[in-house]
């Protein structure tokens, strides 16, 4: 009896470790586990914005930080668009009785990724590339305290900004977010 | 700094200006006590980095404003209140808008800005007036 007692407390002290780090690398991977998110106001000074012409195999944390993927950051940039999710509030107006409100699909985002123009920045070449092809571009964007935010994209705008003298020369890229955020917090 | 020494480097450097001022009487900064007439002072009103999100990147430019002041003494022996007009007029062409290496800076414009006021010093008859310029270059 000792003895099956014994074989068992060793099979299990053999599968448990693996077993818990399958499981955390898996939760953590899937975004499921918490992570130390900050947890006082952060700054968007330092903030990196890179992109990459790969796609994920998943498009979750796993997939979009694989090693297969390489991301380049974008110099100069001044300012990049909000994003997350907004729905629109839609309204039925009943002949009698109060206005409904229905919320409709999510829209993950869209606007201007401005940054100062300087051709030669390898992000910046591929942003260019990226408004005249049809395919879609992971952008990721590394928060000074370690979060990562990964966008799925499409650059649909390459635009030289309105001149004016005095005033730097910027390029507006502007940018759809076609799926949701996938965020993941700093470790 | 950087635009200062782009500026007093023109203006050091322009036979016109040093034909009036010689080289050592144009100074950055304030000008010293019991300093000859005429004289020019460069000095620095403020420099604007031109901040992107990422603050440490390479290659910055900045947005300096230059104030440039020319001192003249009482006519006959200097050539007083006319004289102003004059010089700030040589000042002007001296600095024209040019991209490139000056004084060890790397120059993107030099843009003319406002002019005056006229501040006098009269105890000692000296008229001065000033004149602005951007100087936009790329540092640290």
């Amino acid at each position: 009896m000792n003895r099956i007692k014994s074989l068992l407390l060793h099979l299990f002290a053999a599968v448990r470790e693996p077993l818990y780090h399958i499981s955390d690398g898996y939760m953590q991977r899937m975004g499921f586990q918490l992570y130390a998110a900050h947890t006082a106001v952060e700054s968007f000074t330092d903030t990196v914005y890179s992109i990459s012409a790969s796609l994920p195999a998943t498009y979750d944390a796993a997939g979009y930080g694989a090693t297969t993927i390489t991301y380049t950051a974008i110099g100069k940039v001044e300012s990049f668009m909000p994003y997350g999710s907004k729905r629109a509030i839609n309204e039925f107006v009943p002949v009698t009785g109060a206005v409904e409100y229905l919320k409709g699909v999510p829209r993950y985002g869209q606007g201007e990724l401005i940054c100062g123009d300087v051709p030669a920045d390898a992000g910046q070449v591929i942003l260019k590339a990226a408004e005249a092809s049809p395919n879609h571009y992971s952008l990721k964007i590394t928060y000074p305290d370690g979060e990562i935010h990964y966008l799925d994209v499409i650059v649909a705008g390459w635009e030289l900004a309105a001149a004016k003298e005095g005033a730097p020369l910027t390029r507006n890229a502007t940018i759809g977010v076609c799926k949701a955020p996938v965020v993941v917090a700093a470790v | 700094m950087s635009g200062v020494a782009v500026v007093r480097y023109l203006l050091a450097t322009n036979a016109g200006v040093t034909a009036v001022v010689p080289a050592a009487r144009i100074v950055a900064g304030d000008i010293p006590i019991d300093f000859a007439m005429p004289a020019i002072a460069v000095r620095q009103i403020s420099s604007v980095p031109d901040n992107r999100i990422r603050a440490n990147e390479a290659n910055k430019a900045h947005t300096d404003r230059v104030q440039v002041t020319v001192y003249r003494g009482a006519s006959p022996d200097d050539a007083g209140y006319p004289g102003l007009k004059a010089l700030l007029d040589l000042v002007l062409a001296a600095c024209p808008s040019q991209r490139g290496t000056l004084n060890g800076v790397s120059v993107q414009s030099i843009v003319p800005d406002i002019e005056g006021p006229d501040l006098p010093i009269s105890e000692l008859s000296i008229f001065t007036r000033s004149r602005d310029f951007i100087v936009r270059w790329v540092g640290a």
